[in-house]
């Protein structure tokens, strides 16, 4: 038979997963979808716990007849297998998600940039790296540090080379190059 | 009163089919009536369609779900200064020709949401599989409940929403089965909602995205979402 200290500091431990799980619904940290299973965790662990002679049975049916919590440690070790796959699941949705976002976020911004472009308004970083794409990815540009493109691949992502910042200012700068490049500019309509 | 700026939001999936016919009835009940179709994700020709019978279209890149796809409309309404929204679905159940039902009790200043209902009036017939109108029944009992008023028809996604309902539902808007709990939400939110009936036709086409082993696993979520949602805080809705 279970000891009764054990019982008692199992069922304790379910309660306050089931709490904590509620607390982050109600704060809304923790979306339903995905505390189901923290929930249905918690309520067999509770259940076993509290119910000795039903942890006695299930127990005597898997074959241990030693310690009957051991089974307790293999419901929970189980059922948190299960969140983890089924997290798995969901992070490879989010990254599949996220890929088809930045493409669509990439695809708006060409649009407007070469809306703007039209209309005789400034280009963007964006519509800048595709002009020095015409010229072959050799283009030296002043930046927060001189930076000597060699490679495409390095170019597509200036994050990548040391002493560029990637994002603010960059949309300035872009701004002066092509009042005193216009010819550049119409090279990217 | 033609002052008012009203917009018909449709959230459409997959709806090829019918969408196109849904806008046409739409314009063809109210020229005036502005029309945006949201495509959740679809992988035919609903975005298409739809544009092609006169709607504004705004594509969701992936599926969002009805909630999400429903917010994006109300953020829509919000950003374009619509201060009526009407909301039906993309499958063509819901008739334009009862849009006037929905809006008398909001032009009135009854209500800020109103429902069109398919049994508030007691005899409507709807055939649906078992778990569907079971699953429906539940929830008339247990939002009833939450909210100390009787409803009936709390899945309906035959909605007029007003713009201190807009403003709320453009920051939170649930997300499966989101007039469920938009009902309890509108009461905490101590805006009124109100039930009037309308018919509704079948569906014409496609298939209703809701199976049998899906009810009962929206029902527990969306019980649970319910139960929990009475401890929310409420949100700040957007200021006017």
């Amino acid at each position: 038979m279970t000891p009764i200290y054990v019982s008692i500091a199992a069922s304790a431990a379910s309660i306050l997963l089931i709490l904590v799980v509620l607390e982050l619904i109600r704060s809304r940290r923790l979306r339903e979808r995905y505390a189901l299973l923290w929930l249905a965790t918690g309520i067999v662990l509770l259940v076993l716990s509290a119910w000795r002679g039903g942890l006695n049975t299930i127990a005597g049916w898997v074959g241990v007849t030693g310690y009957p919590p051991a089974v307790l440690f293999a419901v929970a070790t189980l059922f948190i297998l299960a969140v983890l796959l089924h997290y798995s699941t969901v992070i490879s949705k989010l990254a599949d998600q996220n890929v088809v976002l930045a493409q669509r976020l990439a695809l708006l911004e060409q649009r407007l940039d070469s809306g703007r472009t039209d209309s005789g308004a400034m280009p963007s970083a964006l519509a800048r790296d595709r002009v020095e794409d015409e010229d072959g990815g050799q283009r030296k540009r002043h930046g927060e540090g001189e930076v000597v493109f060699l490679d495409s691949r390095d170019r597509d992502r200036p994050d990548r080379v040391p002493g560029v910042q990637p994002a603010p200012g960059g949309g300035e700068e872009a701004a002066g190059q092509a009042e005193t490049r216009p010819s550049t500019r119409r090279l990217d309509e | 009163m033609p002052d008012r700026r009203r917009i018909a939001i449709v959230p459409a999936r997959n709806e090829e089919a019918a969408v196109g016919r849904v806008v046409e009835e739409l314009r063809a009940f109210d020229p005036e009536l502005d029309v945006v179709v949201i495509d959740d994700g679809s992988t035919d020709a609903t975005a298409e369609r739809a544009a092609a019978a006169g709607a504004e279209v705004v594509r969701l890149p992936f599926n969002l779900g009805i909630g999400g796809a429903v917010q994006t409309g109300f953020k829509y309404a919000l950003e374009h200064g619509y201060d009526t929204v009407i909301r039906l679905d993309g499958d063509g159940q819901h008739d334009p020709q009862q849009i006037p039902h929905l809006l008398g009790p909001l032009e009135r200043g009854e209500a800020d949401v109103v429902v069109g209902s398919r049994f508030a009036n007691g005899d409507g017939e709807y055939k649906a599989p078992f778990a569907r109108r079971a699953g429906i029944r539940w929830f008339a009992r247990v939002v009833s409940l939450l909210t100390r008023q009787k409803l009936t028809d709390t899945t309906s996604g035959f909605q007029a929403v007003n713009a201190r309902a807009i403003r709320l539902f453009a920051v939170d808007y649930p997300h499966d089965y989101p007039e469920v709990e938009a009902a309890v939400m509108v009461v905490r939110h101590r805006l009124r909602i109100l039930e009037v009936p309308a018919q509704m036709r079948g569906r014409e086409t496609g298939s209703s995205s809701i199976t049998a082993l899906r009810s009962l696993y929206y029902a527990i979520k969306v019980t649970l979402a319910l139960l929990v949602g009475v401890f929310r805080r409420r949100v700040v809705p957007v200021e006017e």
